[in-house]
This record gives C-alpha cells, sequence and structure tokens, in this order.
C-alpha cells in the first residue's frame, strides 16, 4: 500500500511539474504573439566575414489549428524578386520568379542559408514541443531560465526533434538556443537579441543562427517591421502563390 | 529586319525596360549538326524576352505581360511575340479571373510532365535547353477561373479556337492535399465533343527531411500523330484508353546537393516492330515523321537522372542531366554551369545527343548544341 501511494505521489509530482514547465513555455510564447502576423526580414549568410546571400522578404504569418503557415515573398535581391513560398508547418512549395507552378520541396533543400523553414516561420514553441525540464542558469551573462524541449508526438518530422532554450528569467524573452536532431545531435545555435516591441507584444528582432558543425557558417534574421494583417484563411495554400503580390 | 536594326531595338527595349522594372532574359545558341559546326556568324539565334507584373495600387487589378524578339539565324528575318498579357483579377473571396494570353503550366514532373495539357505553342526543338523552352514559349488566349476554397482549389480554363489556336480547350482541375500528400486531378478536352478527352492525376510527398516523390499520370482517349506506314499524314488511334505514366524522386543529399531519377512509360508511344518501323521510315524520309511524336515522346519507356551541386562560395551551380530512350539506348547528356549575381543570372548548357544510325536520337540532324542564356534584373 506504502508502495503505490509513493508511486502516485511520484506520478502528480512529476505531472504538476510537467504542467508547470508547459505553463513557461506558455508564457515565454504569449509574451511575443502577434495575431495574423505581418513582418519584413532581412536575411544574410556568411562564411566568416564574406556574405554569401542576402535576401529581403515580406511575410504574413497565420496559426491554423496550432499550426503556423506562412506566405513568404521575396523582395531583394534582384535576382530573387518574386520568388514566393510557402510554409506549412514542416513543409515547403516554392514558386520560383518566371516560372508557372509552384513545386514541392524538402526541409533538406533550404534557400535561407543556415535559416530553416522552422525558424522563419516559428512564433512559437508550445505549438510544436513540451518542456521537460526548468532549470536556472547563466547565458551571455543573464540570468536565465533553461528549457528543455522536446518536439510533441503529433510534430515528429518537425525540423528539430529537441531544443534547448535559454529565456531571461524576468522578461521570459529567448535568449540562446541549442537546436538538436531526434537523435540528439546539436545541429544549430541561435542568438536573440534586440528586443523591440509591437503592441504589447515584445519579440527578438535579431537572430543569429550559427552551423554547429561549421561555426563559421552563419546567418542573421533581422525583422525590419512588424505589423498585423488579416489575410482570408484559405489564402494560405501553394496555389495562391502565383497570384500573391505584395501591396 | 538586320542584326544593326535588331540590336538597336533590343537596347532601346532594355532601357525601357529597366525603367518598368522588368527582366530582360538573352538567349544564344550555337548549334552543331550531322557532323558540320555552322559558323556561330552564320547560324546562332538569338533571343530577348522581357517580361513584367504591375499591380493596380490599392486594387484588385494585377496586369502581367511578356514578349521576345529573336531571330533563328543571322541572314533570317527578325521576329517578335507576344507571349503573354492579361489582367488578373480578384473577383470575390477566394474567387480569381485571369483574362488575356498567359502561360499555364501543370504537373509534377521534371523532364516529362503527362498533366501539362495546356503547353501553349512552343518555339520548341532538340537545340532549345528546357529553361529556355519554357522562357520562350507562348501562353494561350483564354479565361482562367479559378476558386481557392478552405483546403481544395478548383480550376476551369477555356481557351477557345482562335486563328492561333487550333482547338477550344477546355481544362478542370481539382486540387488538395490529402495527410501529406499533394493530389491534382484534371480533366482535359479538346474540340467539339467528348471524343478527345484526358484524365489526369499527379501527386507529390516528402518523406523525411530528405526524400521528395512524385507521380504524374494521364489517361487519354484519343491521340492524333503520325503513324508508320502513313507517312506524311496524320491519324487518330481513339481505339483504346492509353496511359501515360511518370514515377520520380529527388533526393536531397544536404542543402546543396540533390539528385533526381524519374521513369516514364508512355503509352502514346511505341514500340515493337512498330517502333522498328518507324525508325526505318524517318532514316528513309527524313525525320519529320519521328518529331511529330515530339521529343522523348516516340517510344514507350524513357529514363531520367539529374544531378545538381551549389557551391554558394562561388556563386555557383553546377548541373548534369541525362534522359535516355530505354528501347533503342540513344539519348541526351547536357552539362551546365549558372553563375549567379544580384543584378544577373548567366548560364551556360553543352548538349550532347547519342545514339545508333537507326534510333531516336541517332536520326536527329542536331548532334550538340551550346547556349548561353542571361538575365538582367532591374
Amino acid at each position: 500500500m506504502r508502495f503505490k501511494s509513493s508511486i502516485l505521489v511520484l506520478v502528480l509530482f512529476g505531472f504538476t511539474f510537467a504542467i508547470e514547465n508547459s505553463d513557461i513555455l506558455k508564457k515565454i510564447d504569449d509574451k511575443r504573439r502577434i495575431e495574423n502576423l505581418t513582418f519584413d526580414m532581412d536575411i544574410t549568410s556568411f562564411n566568416g566575414d564574406k556574405k554569401i546571400d542576402e535576401y529581403s522578404i515580406s511575410g504574413y504569418m497565420k496559426s491554423v489549428n496550432d499550426l503556423n503557415k506562412v506566405l513568404i515573398y521575396f523582395t531583394a535581391p534582384a535576382n530573387q524578386k518574386e520568388r514566393k513560398m510557402f510554409l506549412e508547418g514542416n513543409y515547403m512549395w516554392v514558386l520560383f520568379p518566371r516560372t508557372k507552378n509552384a513545386i514541392r520541396l524538402s526541409p533538406m533543400q533550404v534557400l535561407l542559408g543556415e535559416a530553416s523553414n522552422g525558424d522563419v516561420a516559428r512564433t512559437s514553441f508550445s505549438d510544436d514541443y513540451v518542456a521537460l525540464s526548468t532549470d536556472s542558469d547563466t547565458k551571455l551573462g543573464k540570468s536565465c531560465l533553461k528549457l528543455k524541449l522536446k518536439s510533441k508526438e503529433s510534430r515528429k518530422g518537425s525540423t528539430y526533434g529537441q531544443i534547448v532554450l535559454w529565456v531571461e528569467k524576468d522578461s521570459l524573452l529567448p535568449v540562446y538556443a541549442e537546436f538538436y536532431t531526434e537523435s540528439g545531435k546539436l545541429m544549430k545555435l541561435t542568438e536573440y537579441s534586440e528586443n523591440k516591441t509591437y503592441g504589447s507584444a515584445i519579440y527578438a528582432s535579431r537572430m543569429d543562427i550559427r552551423d554547429a558543425n561549421e561555426p563559421t557558417k552563419h546567418t542573421i534574421m533581422r525583422y525590419s517591421k512588424m505589423g498585423s494583417k488579416l489575410i482570408p484563411t484559405n489564402y494560405f495554400a501553394k496555389e495562391y502563390l502565383d497570384r500573391f503580390t505584395l501591396e | 529586319m538586320n542584326n544593326r536594326l535588331l540590336f538597336i531595338t533590343i537596347y532601346m527595349l532594355t532601357t525601357l525596360i529597366s525603367v518598368l522594372q522588368a527582366d530582360v532574359y538573352f538567349l544564344t545558341e550555337a548549334i552543331k549538326y550531322n557532323g558540320n559546326i555552322y559558323s556561330p556568324a552564320n547560324y546562332v539565334a538569338k533571343d530577348a524576352l522581357f517580361s513584367d507584373k504591375w499591380r493596380l495600387p490599392s486594387s484588385s487589378f494585377t496586369f502581367f505581360g511578356a514578349a521576345n524578339i529573336g531571330q533563328a539565324a543571322t541572314n533570317e528575318d527578325a521576329y517578335s511575340k507576344c507571349q503573354e498579357i492579361g489582367v488578373d483579377l480578384e473577383i470575390g473571396s477566394g474567387w480569381f479571373a485571369d483574362i488575356g494570353k498567359k502561360k499555364i503550366k501543370t504537373g509534377v514532373g521534371f523532364f516529362r510532365k503527362p498533366t501539362d495539357f495546356l503547353k501553349g505553342a512552343a518555339s520548341i526543338g532538340l537545340n532549345r535547353s528546357s529553361s529556355a523552352q519554357e522562357k520562350l514559349s507562348e501562353g494561350l488566349i483564354g479565361v482562367d477561373v479559378a476558386y481557392i476554397g478552405d483546403g481544395y482549389t478548383v480550376h476551369e480554363i477555356y481557351a477557345p479556337e482562335t486563328a492561333s489556336q487550333l482547338w477550344t480547350q477546355n481544362m478542370l482541375s481539382f486540387t488538395t492535399k490529402i495527410g501529406d500528400v499533394d493530389i491534382s486531378s484534371y480533366f482535359y478536352n479538346r474540340g467539339t465533343g467528348l471524343s478527345d478527352s484526358s484524365l489526369g492525376l499527379n501527386g507529390n510527398t516528402v518523406i523525411g527531411d530528405s526524400l521528395e516523390l512524385h507521380l504524374d499520370s494521364k489517361l487519354s482517349k484519343k491521340i492524333t500523330q503520325a503513324m508508320p506506314g502513313i507517312w506524311g499524314a496524320t491519324s487518330s488511334r481513339n481505339k483504346y484508353w492509353i496511359y501515360d505514366i511518370l514515377l520520380g524522386s529527388t533526393y536531397a543529399i544536404d542543402a546543396n546537393t540533390s539528385f533526381t531519377l524519374e521513369y516514364n512509360y508512355n503509352g502514346a508511344g511505341l514500340d515493337g516492330s512498330e517502333y522498328d518501323d518507324l525508325l526505318k521510315y524517318s532514316q528513309l524520309y527524313g525525320p519529320s515523321v519521328y518529331n511529330s511524336f515530339g521529343m522523348l515522346s516516340a517510344a514507350k519507356q524513357y529514363f531520367y537522372q539529374r544531378f545538381a551541386q551549389t557551391y554558394p562560395d562561388f556563386y555557383l551551380t553546377l548541373e548534369l542531366a541525362n534522359a535516355s530512350n530505354l528501347q533503342d539506348g540513344s539519348g541526351f547528356a547536357s552539362l551546365g554551369f549558372t553563375y549567379t549575381q544580384n543584378q544577373y543570372i548567366f548560364c551556360i548548357v553543352g548538349r550532347n545527343f547519342y545514339g545508333m544510325d537507326l534510333s531516336e536520337f541517332g536520326l536527329s540532324a542536331v548532334k550538340s548544341t551550346l547556349s548561353a542564356e542571361c538575365e538582367l534584373f532591374f
């Protein structure tokens, strides 16, 4: 009897912690959440000090059934102007300039330097991940909470299987993250900085994404503009890409 | 139009287009025929393509247009073509209509697209790379109405018979996503009545991080093409349904390297003694019989492979491709380099056609081509 009670206490104890971890993760997301997000972003990839690629994109993002759907329109460089992409979770369709039908690419065929589709489309951690543990830690000289995240069963196959995320203790804003594959291989390191506000939301406007295997390769994603605009849900589809233009 | 006038016209149009912020595409080619290479001074084809898309501010009107001028050979007259011109209207929530002349591309295959029913008139030939063929093809005059619903899209395209379009064409398509699979189905009809109709189905999906799979297929009741034994005439085979199926996959080895394989069973092609007869007639009377089928279409079985590697540090992409006729072993191999900079893309592609004398590509008058393409962006 005593043994069964101990097990019950342990299960309840673990359950309580899991709820607390999830609450923290949700609070982290709520701080940054902008409904019907529109954004302009500059993406620059480097190999050491050498600039390799530089893109400017505009995007519309909508969360449908906890799945982020994003329409992206390339505005620069000139040779990529009018390239359009539709991201739905981990899936990607691209309509290249001067072509007529969108093609489906695998997640490996990234088109944005070290930045994956998930990096561009991710405004929320709690939609795709559950928090397994929360600890106190110091990162980049800031007092942080360190969360270990694992992808939800329903999101198996997402770009990263596990994430270790550091958020500032007071503000709950992301400071640093390590992204791992399902099997635990470290893939990317991201540093978040230059926090800005839009309405009641606070977000890191600069993300420096570094390849864990080739640290000289890194990509800086910087939001130059944030806003909110209601786009009909059915327009978040690959068939809309041909007609998708910026106003 | 002589060379100087053509050059001045292209120069003036380029200046105008740069003000309008449109794109300009140039293509020039050298072609080797049957062992004799013609002097590029006499036999270099030139094409310049201008295209633009412009949205009327604060409206649901988007105007689009593309035109090209070119010269098939130095001693020939220059030509000009309007490839696309029209307006795209948002006529209601989810409802769109395109009116005018427009290129419409469907299908998921790489080297062949069985469900690409509305190809339009193309500046097609063995001497053109697939990207050049796509860029320089002409659109269809008609109306394209689409409804984008929640999770599905319905398209109806109507292209009436005109002086430049031999038949009235209709295509109705339904596109959706089931699980992780994109699926499109088509009903296509040409001419009057339903005797010249086709059904199409294509789909693709992604497995894991690296593997893409695709299928592109059609079922046609009737085809029109020249047949062995009746050289010089065209006839229809409408006694049975003919299917054309392409299976393919692209594997991304890493972010910069991909490999594509495709197999095509082309039911409209010939095999056995019919195919042998076709080769013999083509050898006797010239390749016009063979050419009536179109490139990579006369035989029943084809195979395609493509390897692409990008070197981001050098702004360079290398592409190796090979298409083979599995019945007679002939085919072509190509090697291309593309150099990309912000304001321009420069691409050079060499293609070599190989095969025995009595084979699809062995019969071709064109033996090898070298093309240079340059796109300028403003």
